[in-house]
């Protein structure tokens, strides 16, 4: 079926040529039309098409007595008439026009050409090519190209590197007074996707009277960032176990805390040195933990550089953080390290607290685990704590570890860090 | 672990000159920059969860033509090129939007990233723009993170963008080579952003120190 545009163009104000319409109405079609397009006059009902059509018109002028007898007989199951029409027509005629078209298939009332300039013409245009659309069968245009969002991938990180860790670790121990520690690191999705290191580390320990345990978080823009992260965990722990001389009196907590950083930060230093490295290459942070079980309640040493919480609850579900992060509220990736400020500064930060009741479960753990826990007041009872008791620390001391790592290697959209998690709990 | 999703987006602002001094050739550099920004976000994982977008246009008006969204959903727009330069009237709008779409710290839970603008234009303001733009550095709430203007074209006046920002790039023509390569920086940049920062060292003296005191715990300050 042929498409017509016939255009009227006696009482549009400016010339109209009908091939300017047919230049507005190809680029609103889903492809290049064959369009007849003609200039007709007051006597346009007189030049209907014979053939099978699609008769589209723009009537500008007031119509001619006999229109109503010729449009008529025309009108047919092969002739199928469209009106576009400005004010300068009778509304009995278009009134009219309505009636005679609306038996015909993908019947539409005649549009209302508002506007007598190019905007009223491009709406015209974009009605008529609406039609169309519906009346001849275009083939569907060729979908948009989309580029398929990415995937996250799972690369192994380098085994033959000098400095290889494996991309989970998890650590358990029997502690003392009946009090047992469990420990899990993960690798986060950003060293995954590129193939790096964990870089979190954990350790835990114990001596005759004591509980330990060293979380650090090496930083994603150092280089050995997993070497200072394990050298200040491990070496932490040694240092706060030789620091307990035979009969510990409470302010020796506060020493072993002191050793263990001292320790930890000479290491770094050290390591630095022997391997012609910037000690920047190492950066860490850290949180080391001195549990000391009294008869009633315990001794708390802690001290913490940098980001992550250090957190406990005691069995009737009141939480504290035990520490201040170093936090820039404004961005979160800016954070202090072990190297970054004098050891005087970290040793001056040194806590030791005196819990007059028994702590159920003591958490150090890196920001990759805390900031998913945000806020707190809602998150870490549930979310830390009651986990913890439903789904790990139900287990024997055995399958904890498994349990640890599980419960920590949830998938969630905008966490990629590493996530370490020390747990200390009440057997 | 925690099943309710609550993502920290890092919001990036594109601000483009649409006016009628970049019709054809710029202004199609322009748009395949932006699409060429799309591609590659959609290429990194971490840019998908994290990058949210949005696009302000103007020219004798200013429009934001997409709202902040995520990668995956955004559509780049279709620019055209007419009119003026109103870049006051994109500022204003930028602080409204600032205002509007980003999420602020709450008691607990961090906010948003801080906001990346880039701005483009290739001429001088047509408008009052001192205004909008003190009141866009005097922000005490979602203060931008960075805010970079590439000045091209002969006609850019860089004196005047460097009152806006102190991150000012000139480019002297508006060839479609150079404005692409304009916008793969900004696509690597803003894919750069979540990089952690190094924070200064500063060795000190050790000095004996008194021990740390055994405190009692004090339930009442930093209890649930």
């Amino acid at each position: 079926m042929r498409v017509y545009l016939l255009v009227d163009p006696r009482g549009w104000p400016a010339p109209l040529d009908p091939e300017f319409v047919n230049a507005i109405l190809q680029p609103r079609l889903p492809a290049p039309l064959d369009v007849i397009a003609e200039e007709v006059g007051e006597a346009w009902f007189g030049a209907l098409p014979r053939e099978e059509a699609q008769v589209f018109i723009l009537l500008t002028g007031a119509l001619l007595p006999g229109w109503q007898q010729a449009v008529g007989s025309w009108l047919g199951p092969s002739h199928l008439l469209y009106v576009m029409y400005t004010d300068h027509l009778d509304p009995g005629d278009i009134r009219l026009l309505a009636q005679m078209t609306a038996m015909q298939p993908f019947p539409r009332a005649p549009f209302r050409v508002a506007q007598q300039n190019a905007a009223g013409l491009e709406s015209a245009m974009h009605w008529m090519a609406g039609i169309l659309q519906k009346t001849l069968a275009f083939a569907p245009s060729a979908p948009p190209v989309r580029t398929a969002p990415a995937r996250w991938r799972h690369l192994p990180s380098n085994r033959q590197d000098a400095y290889y860790y494996p991309e989970q670790y998890s650590a358990s121990l029997e502690g003392v007074a009946g009090y047992r520690m469990v420990a899990a690191s993960h690798r986060g999705k950003t060293h995954a996707h590129q193939g790096t290191f964990r870089e979190d580390a954990v350790a835990i320990g114990t001596t005759s009277h004591w509980n330990l345990m060293a979380v650090a978080d090496g930083a994603g823009t150092a280089e050995l960032a997993r070497v200072g992260s394990n050298t200040a965990v491990i070496r932490a722990i040694e240092a706060m176990k030789e620091a307990m001389p035979p009969v510990p009196a409470s302010e020796d907590v506060g020493r072993a805390i002191w050793a263990g950083l001292k320790s930890a930060y000479q290491a770094l230093k050290a390591f630095a040195a022997e391997n012609n490295v910037a000690v920047a290459d190492l950066s860490t942070t850290l949180q080391l933990l001195v549990h000391w079980p009294q008869p009633q309640g315990c001794l708390l040493g802690v001290a913490h550089i940098g980001d992550g919480i250090v957190a406990a609850e005691t069995l009737d579900g009141q939480y504290y953080l035990l520490t201040d992060p170093d936090t820039d509220p404004d961005d979160s990736s800016r954070t202090l390290f072990l190297t970054s400020g004098p050891l005087k500064q970290w040793m001056e930060r040194t806590k030791v607290y005196q819990f007059d009741e028994p702590l159920d479960i003591v958490a150090l753990m890196t920001d990759g685990l805390s900031g998913d826990l945000e806020p707190y007041t809602e998150l870490l009872h549930t979310n830390l704590f009651e986990a913890l008791r439903n789904r790990v620390l139900c287990y024997p001391l055995r399958q904890q570890e498994q349990a640890l790592l599980s419960m920590i290697s949830y998938d969630r959209r905008g966490s990629f860090d590493d996530r370490t998690l020390a747990v200390l709990s009440m057997a | 672990m925690n099943t309710e999703e609550f993502v920290r987006r890092r919001p990036v602002y594109l601000l483009l000159d649409t006016s009628s001094s970049m019709f054809g050739a710029p202004i199609q550099a322009v748009q395949q920059g932006v699409h060429l920004i799309h591609r590659e976000l959609l290429n990194n994982p971490h840019a998908i969860e994290t990058v949210y977008l949005s696009v302000i246009t103007f020219d004798s008006t200013a429009r934001q033509i997409v709202q902040l969204t995520s990668v995956e959903a955004f559509t780049p727009p279709t620019l055209k090129a007419e009119g003026n330069t109103a870049l006051g009237a994109a500022i204003t709008l930028l602080n409204e939007a600032l205002d509007r779409e980003l999420r602020p710290n709450v008691e607990g839970r961090k906010g948003d990233y801080r906001p990346l603008v880039f701005l483009l234009t290739d001429g001088a303001p047509t408008d009052a723009w001192k205004e909008p733009v003190a009141k866009l550095k005097a922000r005490t709430t979602h203060k931008v993170g960075s805010l970079v203007a590439l000045g091209c074209g002969p006609n850019a006046n860089v004196t005047l963008l460097k009152e806006i920002t102190n991150d000012v790039i000139k480019m002297s023509d508006v060839s479609p080579d150079s404005l692409q390569q304009f916008f793969k920086w900004v696509s690597s940049s803003i894919q750069k952003t979540s990089q952690r920062i190094d924070s200064k060292t500063d060795e000190g003296s050790l000095d004996a120190l008194p021990l740390p005191p055994v405190m009692k715990w004090d339930k009442d300050n930093t209890s649930t």
